[in-house]
């Protein structure tokens, strides 16, 4: 047998797999009563349990919001972290972006989706560290699950080359059942409230698992492009992009072994791209458990604390645009 | 490059495709394609450690080339120091740097001295443990004259970057290797197709069974001390199996890989578990390293022709140091001085090469002897695993102390989880035990084709709907 008789065979083999995977998904997706429970079946389990999470209000209050002063970004630590509410005190219109797991590769495409509409003169991306180690498959999920479909939807699971998100997008175009998103029901985590433009508030009592897996990062350089890709995008459109890194307890940034070259990283990779970079660690006091419900999320009471000093922060930077008459509440 | 990823998915076909369409040219067309393919899988990660392979391989090519001039042997000391002392001056700056600093600091505070601010952040470069060891090899092997030096400068780069093995082995002999690279190379189908059924099994070992086990795992050391005494057994148990299939799966691939380039790796894995003593263990655990710390530690340590208190010697100092190659953590340190306390009996005795070759030949269950004699091998490495997978000697012997007295709060791995985990393992070892005289468990040439197809096409489902595809690296790429 020649190299391409056995290429040949291979492909026939590859052929035959991926007919035989996609009926078998077929029939997983439209037998309910069938269960797959934490292996790559997870895919299909995933994407119906994040259905009806955050994103899918996020969304919906997302299509009518115009002309606002600040666009917020990032992973659940922007939806969790960027009041609305404080914001409306300064007269600044805000709106969180933020999404379960949102990575630099996400956010691009959400980007290209939906700010041409919004056009915000700033752009505050959170960089948590630990999220740079992701594919983005985790937020692909949700956002295929939670969101109308587009293109940039099909862009964003290809450039993410994961296979569990290419399978949430097999699964749902497969999917006879699909409620359309305009019907999805919410379902927020227990503790969660839905404040509105894309905010969500933890109830203060809520504790969850305080102490942080001992790692190393290593950095998805993907992510990091998509992050130089993103600011340069948002910078053609004339805005401004800070990228910041909220607070998070000190025992969690220790446990991160190699936290200070990956913070050096994403900081020379936003400074390249033309934006600013500011890590609001040390910048002020909080307290691991007190301030914080799990080991890297500010409780509402940290959050209050946090927001004065940010809004400092852009102050002091010159990136707040001039203060408006009246509070605008968009939408 | 990840094997389990869809770049690696793209990249094997691509290069397959343009390896042997190169054929007709000069071997030197396919050896540069080879390099450049290795490179790019290399550079995929993070192309700035490509500076140090190429480093490594020009020193070692120049020094190789330098011995085969030299006849003085003050001259050839000096050349063959320089290739060890760089090469493991790489390492150590990389890899040992901060353990040996953070070792010294807590001896300071111990002693009450005040303890140095040195730290060093780096991060380690995949497969830095390998084609180091790789490398060296070839300098030492032409120092000692068992290998002529090559002057090929791109067959012998590409022989220390050869991709399918760069990052987590084999790690392979210049002997074994180097003269592939430079003989011209032709397809055999017989062996390109095992090699493809090798590497369809190493990934169902990888992605089905170590990335799905690992979850558990995670579970049951990082909340030992909520955990009971099942949780607790299973977390070590499915730890077991989660290693041996994270790394004999890296290496089936590898060897798979290689082979539908025309090219034979040796063997790294022979069924460890089905070990009958501790010493057939090490025969068959990550076989081109222990081979590689017999031939350049061991022996010329003295080896076993010296008296009984030097030889326990050679060998304490021989498993610490392959347990210092795994990481730099007092953790591995004490793994392998364990495996050296389970071994020095038999060595004493004589009785370390009383079970060689395959369990049970030609039958198809063990005698109870055998099957006692692979129960407690099994959990004498059960014991040295807690260590190797604890994040520090604290954590290990809380999991200890847990074990012992549990303070069971929740379950931490849920009674389905320990379900599943015993038919992930079960899903190993029956067929692993089946051919295990053979040289992996997807050899089944002997059967029709529909069945074989039939057993491909289950296998390949199995991974895509029962694999775990996850951000999850092989664990060896952290050696």
């Amino acid at each position: 047998m020649s190299p391409w008789q056995f290429g040949r065979r291979a492909v026939a083999f590859a052929s035959l797999l991926a007919t035989a995977y996609l009926a078998l998904l077929f029939v997983v997706v439209n037998s309910p009563r069938i269960r797959f429970p934490e292996t790559n079946l997870w895919t299909n389990q995933t994407r119906k349990s994040m259905l009806g999470k955050p994103t899918v209000l996020m969304v919906r209050e997302l299509g009518v919001a115009r002309d606002l002063d600040i666009l917020f970004t990032g992973s659940s630590h922007a939806y969790r972290t960027f009041d609305p509410r404080f914001f409306d005190t300064k007269n600044l219109r805000t709106f969180n972006m933020g999404t379960t797991g949102q990575t630099p590769v996400n956010t691009y495409f959400l980007m290209r989706d939906h700010f041409d509409q919004v056009r915000a003169p700033l752009v505050v991306i959170e960089t948590y560290p630990d999220i740079f180690r992701l594919d983005g498959t985790f937020s692909s999920i949700d956002l295929i699950q939670n969101t109308a479909w587009s293109w940039s939807t099909v862009r964003m699971v290809l450039a993410t080359k994961s296979l569990p998100a290419l399978n949430a997008l097999l699964f749902d175009a497969l999917d006879l059942h699909r409620v359309p998103v305009d019907q999805i029901e919410p379902r927020l985590d227990p503790g969660d409230t839905y404040v509105g433009r894309g905010y969500v508030e933890k109830r203060s009592d809520v504790t969850w698992e305080q102490r942080a897996p001992t790692r190393s990062i290593a950095i998805n350089h993907t992510q990091l492009r998509y992050l130089r890709r993103t600011i340069e995008w948002l910078r053609r459109r004339g805005s401004r992009v800070l990228c910041i890194v909220q607070p998070i307890p000190e025992p969690t940034r220790r446990a991160i072994k190699n936290y200070a070259e990956v913070s050096e990283t994403i900081r020379a990779t936003v400074t390249l791209a033309g934006a600013e970079y500011v890590d609001f660690n040390g910048m002020i006091d909080l307290t691991p458990g007190t301030d914080f419900y799990d080991y890297h999320h500010m409780r509402q009471s940290a959050v209050e604390k946090f927001l004065p000093v940010f809004y400092a922060e852009l102050v002091a930077r010159g990136l707040i645009p001039e203060p408006r008459e009246a509070a605008g509440t968009t939408p | 490059m990840l094997f389990n990823s869809l770049p690696f998915a793209a990249f094997l076909p691509v290069v397959f495709v343009l390896y042997w369409a190169a054929q007709r040219s000069d071997l030197r067309v396919q050896n540069i394609l080879i390099l450049v393919a290795s490179y790019v899988f290399y550079g995929w990660w993070d192309y700035r450690f490509l500076a140090l392979i190429v480093l490594s391989s020009t020193i070692d090519y120049v020094v190789g080339r330098a011995l085969s001039r030299s006849t003085g042997a003050a001259r050839r000391r000096t050349l063959l120091s320089f290739s060890v002392l760089t090469n493991l001056g790489l390492l150590g700056t990389f890899k040992y740097f901060n353990f040996f600093v953070d070792s010294l600091r807590d001896l300071f505070v111990a002693v009450g001295l005040p303890s140095p601010g040195w730290t060093l952040d780096v991060v380690l470069p995949v497969g830095i443990s390998f084609y180091t060891f790789q490398t060296l090899s070839y300098t030492i092997d032409v120092y000692r004259g068992r290998l002529s030096a090559t002057d090929d400068p791109i067959a012998f780069f590409a022989f220390v970057s050869f991709f399918p093995q760069l990052v987590a082995g084999p790690i392979e002999r210049a002997e074994h290797l180097l003269p592939q690279f430079l003989a011209p190379r032709r397809f055999d189908s017989t062996a390109a197709s095992d090699g493809a059924r090798q590497m369809l099994w190493g990934l169902f070992k990888k992605i089905v069974v170590a990335d799905n086990l690992a979850l558990y795992v995670q579970n049951a050391f990082s909340q030992a001390g909520s955990a009971g005494r099942i949780d607790l057994i299973a977390g070590v148990v499915f730890f077991a199996i989660q290693i041996y299939c994270d790394f004999s799966g890296y290496s089936d691939i590898a060897i798979g890989s290689a082979r539908l380039f025309g090219f034979s790796l040796r063997r790294n894995f022979a069924y460890p578990y089905f070990a009958r003593d501790i010493a057939e263990f090490w025969r068959r655990w990550h076989i081109s390293l222990s081979t590689w710390f017999r031939d350049y530690v061991y022996i010329p340590l003295g080896g076993s022709k010296s008296n009984t208190r030097r030889r326990l010697i050679n060998v304490m100092i021989t498993f610490g140091l392959s347990g210092l190659w795994h990481g730099a953590n007092w953790t591995f340190v004490i793994w392998g001085l364990l495996n050296a306390l389970y071994y020095v009996p038999l060595m004493v005795s004589g009785t370390h090469r009383a079970n060689v070759g395959p369990v049970a030949p030609g039958k198809l269950l063990p005698s109870a002897r055998e099957v006692l004699a692979m129960t407690m091998t099994f959990l004498l490495t059960l014991v040295a695993w807690v260590f190797f997978r604890a994040a520090s000697l604290h954590d290990a012997m809380d999991y200890f102390a847990y074990l012992a007295r549990p303070t069971p709060t929740i379950d931490v791995i849920p009674l389905a989880g320990l379900l599943r985990g015993a038919l992930l393992s079960a899903a190993i070892v029956l067929p692993e035990w089946l051919h295990r005289e053979k040289e992996h468990a997807m050899a089944v040439d002997g059967l029709p084709v529909a069945g074989r197809w039939v057993l491909y096409l289950a296998v390949g489902l199995s991974i895509l709907v029962l694999g775990n595809f996850g951000e999850v690296q092989f664990i060896y790429f952290q050696f």
